[in-house]
């Protein structure tokens, strides 16, 4: 017993909805945060990335939830970096040149009001020293990606803000829209693919592998007309003016990005802490998975479905013996509580086989 | 920098355990350029009778999608 509610040790606990394959839960604005919050309270430790966390306008902080971008996320489970904990980052705001003068002015009010509002450190701004041209695209399974004509711009820029105090890098680019596009209509009503997710992440990966501080991405873009039927999980992009008020909450307190080599402190998350991934059940082939298929770290596969069926048994992982299906994440919550109370999963499901000897 | 979006067919040994799938994709992958950003996004097996088989001619037909720094 570690307290006075009698819950055991944090259980750190990894949470991923790959972006950009259209999950169900977590494929539109934010809306796989209730399910992040919940596990954060199973857990006592949830690490999970933006894709799962931002909802434009709309953000929760918690500190039991550590938010980290989705390269820094490949290089944590396989071992090469390390998670620190810290009270605060100092945020820059790197803009894209190519965003119109109206536009810009709006993302840096919303820098100034999370400033005046929320306490943020957020400081300096750089603008790209010329246009990022992002373009988008679908891969052959459908799901979105998408790449900058220019990262080297990109990465000049975020050699500024480093080079000038920034722990943290906000980056915000204008991307391409197309309001009448059939997708877009299709996002807004519930289905599809967030078409802009896969670049986004993208743009963060580059920022992210060549600064090695935490980064997260907000598109820049003009507001759509209203939709009087869109659907709830698509409405947090739709209250504001931009989506950069989740990016600058999510880095404010994102966890320092840390080489392996580096001392470790006991505050300091390494993979070999990690007590469970929590992953759609359709989605099991990013590297993340398959690191910790390496490590034998259990795996909770949740049913959400998506573009993707790259399944558990598609895979051949029926005799992976860490493999907890659930059928939803409040399932996998009850799961990775079982795993910090010290209570084995099967003893929860009947029938209860009895014991094999070894032969 | 240049960035790339690829999409490539590999021909996984089935009975290759899952927990040297990551190693041998990666390998796979940095013949094309540095990976950036990938996943494995379709999986079928071309020979075999059922998952999880040790035959060893049964292959895992993996579909990965990347985007790859050249």
């Amino acid at each position: 017993m570690s307290g006075p509610d009698r819950c055991a040790a944090p259980f750190p606990t990894l949470l991923l909805v790959p972006t950009g394959i259209g999950c169900q839960i977590g494929g539109f604005a934010g809306d796989a945060l209730p399910s992040a919050r919940l596990l954060a309270a199973a857990s006592g430790c949830l690490i999970t990335h933006p894709n799962v966390m931002n909802g434009a306008a709309l953000y929760w902080s918690d500190p039991r939830i550590h938010y980290v971008e989705g390269y820094a996320i490949d290089r944590f489970t396989v071992g090469d970096w390390r998670l620190r904990p810290v009270r605060g980052q100092r945020i820059g705001l790197l803009l894209d040149a190519a965003i119109e003068p109206e536009l810009r002015h709006r993302h840096l009010q919303v820098a100034d009001a999370c400033r005046a509002s929320l306490g943020l450190e957020i400081g300096p701004v750089v603008t790209s020293d010329v246009s990022l041209g992002v373009h988008l695209e679908l891969g052959d399974s459908g799901i979105s990606s998408g790449t900058p004509e220019r990262p080297d711009a990109l990465l000049r820029a975020g050699d500024q803000l480093k080079a000038a105090g920034a722990t943290a890098i906000a980056v915000v680019t204008r991307f391409p829209e197309d309001p009448d596009s059939e997708a877009l209509a299709a996002y807004r009503h519930g289905s599809g693919v967030d078409a802009l997710a896969g670049a986004e992440a993208v743009i963060s990966h580059l920022l992210v592998r060549h600064l090695q501080i935490p980064c997260a991405h907000a598109p820049a873009l003009s507001p759509l007309p209203l939709e009087p039927e869109l659907d709830p999980r698509a409405a947090a992009e739709e209250l504001g003016y931009t989506f950069l008020a989740c990016v600058l909450v999510g880095l404010s307190r994102a966890p320092t990005l840390l080489s392996a080599e580096a001392s470790a402190h006991h505050s300091v998350l390494s993979v070999e802490h990690l007590g469970a991934l929590v992953v759609p059940a359709d989605a099991l082939g990013g590297e993340p998975v398959l690191a910790c298929l390496e490590q034998n770290i259990p795996l909770i596969t949740v049913v959400n479905p998506s573009l993707l069926t790259v399944t558990a048994q598609a895979l051949g992982l029926q005799s992976y013996a860490p493999l907890l299906p659930a059928v939803s994440y409040a399932e996998a919550a009850g799961l990775v509580l079982a795993l910090r109370e010290g209570v084995s999963p099967a003893s929860l499901q009947r029938p209860l086989p009895g014991l094999q000897e070894l032969l | 920098m240049k960035l790339a979006s690829r999409r490539l067919l590999l021909a996984c040994p089935a009975d290759l355990p899952p927990s040297g799938l990551h190693a041998w994709v990666l390998g796979q992958l940095h013949d094309e350029g540095e990976p950036l950003r990938w996943a494995i996004t379709s999986v079928h097996r071309t020979a075999g009778t059922t998952a999880g088989t040790t035959d060893a001619s049964a292959v895992l037909a993996l579909q990965v999608e990347a985007v790859l720094i050249q």
